[in-house]
């Protein structure tokens, strides 16, 4: 029987989903919040001083800060019932046979040792709070490249961390980044020498395995002058009743002349809060690429940020949001054009369908010292039925002359005129209909690593399953 | 000839109901037309659009604190246009501001009946360079196959405030025409929502602003769409001086059931000074999948080409920059339907580019 579109259906989110048997009563898991709480993770973690006085220090402003009173509500969630740390019962492993075997049957099925064998330079792998895997080529290593976790980064290379750790996102940003700055475990920490092309992309996937658990995981790269790095970013959990939490954090600083391709492929469960941060700065001639698909999730509100700050910085957003039913995406970019000369493209599409809520959230500001700047954003949505919302709030705030600017914005259906035109060629309905939604998303699409545009295709294919597939 | 009114010698506050105005009562019905001074009604609308307004919490508390003042309106018309009348002439309200007039409250409300016409106008202009704060509600609702032309001139001097609210409710196959021409006042805040009801209804609003000096202009226009094959389009053009700034927020909010409408909105700024500062935020809420929406803005400046071109057909500098304003804002003063209007605005444009 052909499927109408009435069929509306939860999709199968396959191997997601999976959920890992792992019995957290003999672990060591802590709810809630408070200082005692926050010293022994950093005790556990044998941290130096002044980062556990940091993590309290952010503890303060958290709790001095209030909820977020605009975007998306929050009041259902409830961080005191958060766990917010999972104590491992294991060490981090660079070779995947000696990763317990409940943990690499997941990362298996994500197919994420396969990906690392045919395609990546280094694959990080975090179950919950900690690190469990994580492996570099060893002729990146051999030109200096570092691809460690962010506690062992913390050991051995403390001065760069000191430097720059959360010197972007400062906790006094929000109440989240207070949070994370207070709990954060995990994450990745990467550097790239001056000169040094990383061409084949590193991997960090991130896995929230327990039910009510919050993920911190702290992701700081450094690319250095005239080098280049494509870093790729993936999270996923199964589906819980109960609430989990991410609030990450991305830090990135881009040195003159460097390059930066950031690419997320986000597909938390239908239960998570995604309140993420991420924020880069861009020297003198450099680059930064955003490459955001944001799928999953309950909640979302992430706006990645660039600062260009040195003459002639670029940063390029490419993004796509995929709302369902009981989900609301509140994602967008931020530019700060501060140096003369700097441009940035933003381009999002965005999808809503089965009662999903996709909300563009974006910000341009041009500063009085970046003449001669360029800046345009193209946002465009697609709603596949009334009972979605689609709406785009880009806010554009401009200080000097010496700029060129340009906006635009479209919301639609999908057109009948094309759907006959297919039709008459002897496509399906369904077929049309989901033909379209593709040439929709292909623009950006393309912009993902191969693998990855398979993956989203995939994910488009689940989502739009007996909606119009 | 027009049907000229003006407001000038309100010099005290007074309660409503015991308002006297001059011309107090001028009763066309037996044309179709009725206009009484100073009506005051229970407020038609709960200011819709503070929601909208994004940011800036100190700007609402400022709305909100204006809003406050409707218990004390000093000035104002009643105007109907009953079913079926066409008025062929426009009705032109002059209020004007001075030192005795400082604080002005005023409250509009206008009613268009089936298959009526109308084209008024709003005239806000200072007497002399006192400091003056005038207020304002105008609100408007425009019945099945009816057609409003509004005209909103703005020009106070530059030591004065102004907050205006509109809001207009259009039913049926209605149309408004809202044209918005801002080029005076120190720091204006003024809005305009449109909720387009009824199947087909349509609603267009033409936005001109010059800003120069260190005026501060809050712009805010919503097209609210909620009946089927309901048409909106917002467009705004407008030049940014000196260290001038200001904010422009646009909504087009698509309601759930306004199958096949059509939203558009479009700004363009001109920015003629390095020091200005130019806030958009064009926003498009949708709950309706059938729809088209669009929103486009952009901003540039006068290039250095194009001034030496006319430059070295004989202009000055400031003749090749008023050529130039002039041909950016046109487009859109060209579609005010009164010559007159025109005129006053060209004439206010160039006063206050050669005031340097």
């Amino acid at each position: 029987m052909a499927k109408t579109k009435q069929d509306i259906q939860e999709p199968d989110r396959l191997f997601f989903d999976l959920k890992q048997d792992i019995d957290y009563r003999n672990k060591l898991t802590w709810k809630g919040l408070n200082a005692e709480l926050i010293t022994e993770i950093s005790r556990k973690k044998k941290e130096p001083a002044w980062m556990r006085e940091f993590r309290l220090r952010s503890l303060e402003i958290y709790n001095s800060k209030p909820m977020p009173q605009w975007g998306p509500d929050l009041s259902d969630l409830d961080v005191n019932e958060i766990i917010t740390y999972i104590d491992p019962d294991f060490k981090k492993q660079n070779s995947w046979d000696e990763v317990p075997e409940e943990i690499k049957e997941i990362f298996t099925a994500l197919g994420i040792p396969k990906a690392e064998q045919e395609s990546l330079a280094g694959v990080g792998a975090q179950f919950d709070s900690e690190i469990v895997y994580q492996n570099m080529r060893d002729e990146l290593a051999k030109q200096g490249v570092i691809y460690m976790d962010m506690e062992t980064a913390l050991q051995e290379y403390e001065d760069i961390v000191r430097e720059h750790f959360m010197k972007l996102v400062p906790p006094e940003d929000h109440k989240f980044a207070a949070l994370h700055g207070a709990v954060w475990s995990g994450g990745s920490f990467v550097y790239v020498p001056e000169g040094v092309q990383v061409d084949i992309p590193l991997q960090s996937y991130f896995r929230l395995n327990a039910p009510g658990a919050g993920q911190f995981e702290h992701t700081l790269i450094i690319v250095e002058k005239g080098a280049s790095l494509q870093f790729i970013e993936g999270c996923s959990a199964p589906k819980y009743s109960v609430n989990n939490l991410h609030a990450g954090c991305v830090e990135l600083y881009v040195r003159e002349g460097a390059r930066l391709r950031y690419s997320t492929i986000e597909n938390w469960s239908k239960n998570m809060y995604n309140l993420n941060t991420k924020r880069a700065l861009v020297e003198k001639d450099g680059l930064i690429e955003w490459i955001s698909g944001s799928f999953g999730s309950k909640v979302s509100m992430l706006y990645p940020m660039s600062i260009l700050k040195g003459e002639g910085a670029r940063a390029e957003f490419t993004g796509i949001s995929f709302a369902s039913k009981g989900q609301i995406l509140d994602t967008g970019a931020k530019i700060l054009h501060a140096a003369p000369g700097t441009t940035s493209t933003i381009n999002s599409r965005s999808i809503a369908r089965d009662g999903g809520k996709v909300f563009y959230r974006g910000l341009v500001k041009v500063l009085p010292e970046a003449v001669n700047s360029k800046a345009s954003v193209s946002c465009e949505s697609l709603m596949l039925d009334s009972h979605s919302r689609s709406d785009t709030v880009p806010v554009i705030d401009i200080r000097n002359d010496q700029v060129d600017f340009g906006h635009e914005a479209k919301v639609g259906r999908i057109s009948e005129e094309a759907i006959y035109y297919l039709m008459s060629r002897g496509i399906s309905e369904e077929e049309a209909r989901a033909l379209i939604v593709r040439g929709f998303v292909e623009p950006i699409a393309k912009e993902f690593p191969l693998e990855y545009a398979v993956e989203l295709n995939n994910l488009l294919k689940i989502e739009l399953e007996g909606t119009i597939g | 000839m027009d049907i000229l009114m003006s407001q000038t010698d309100l010099g005290k506050n007074v309660y409503p109901g015991k308002i006297e105005l001059d011309g107090s009562r001028i009763d066309f019905s037996g044309e179709g037309l009725i206009i009484r001074s100073g009506e005051t009604r229970k407020l038609l609308s709960p200011f819709l659009d503070v929601e909208y307004i994004a940011g800036k919490a100190e700007r609402v508390e400022k709305i909100k604190g204006f809003f406050s003042l409707y218990s004390f309106i000093n000035a104002g018309y009643h105007i109907e246009i009953l079913k079926g009348y066409k008025l062929d002439r426009p009705l032109i309200i002059n209020q004007y501001s001075s030192n005795k007039r400082s604080r002005i409250n005023e409250y509009n409300y206008i009613f268009l009946g089936e298959d009526s016409a109308a084209t008024i106008v709003f005239d806000y202009s200072n007497e002399d360079e006192s400091e003056t704060i005038h207020s304002r509600v105008t609100e408007i609702q425009v019945a099945d196959n009816a057609v409003a032309n509004i005209i909103k001139l703005q020009r106070g001097n530059n030591s004065s405030l102004n907050l205006d609210y509109n809001t207009a409710e259009v039913y049926g196959a209605g149309e408004i025409n809202w044209y918005t021409i801002e080029v005076g006042s120190r720091e204006s805040i003024s809005s305009y929502h449109t909720e387009l009801k009824g199947y087909g209804s349509g609603g267009f609003l033409s936005s001109i602003y010059f800003v120069d000096q260190e005026r501060d202009f809050d712009l805010n226009y919503t097209m609210e769409l909620t009946g089927a094959r309901s048409l909106g389009r917002i467009e705004s053009r407008g030049v940014l001086m000196d260290k001038a700034r200001k904010m422009f927020r646009g909504n087009l909010i698509f309601n759930t059931g306004a199958v096949r409408a059509d939203g558009s909105e479009k700004e363009t700024v001109l920015l003629l000074s390095p020091e200005a500062r130019s806030e958009t935020i064009p926003a498009l809420y949708c709950g309706e999948e059938d729809v088209s929406g669009e929103h486009a803005a952009s901003a540039g400046r006068i290039s250095d080409k194009q001034l030496y071109y006319l430059m070295s057909r004989g202009l000055s500098l400031s003749e090749a920059r008023r050529v130039l304003v002039e041909s950016s804002l046109n487009p859109l003063i060209e579609r005010i339907p009164l010559l007159e209007i025109r005129e006053i605005i060209n004439e206010e444009i160039q006063r206050r580019l050669y005031d340097e």
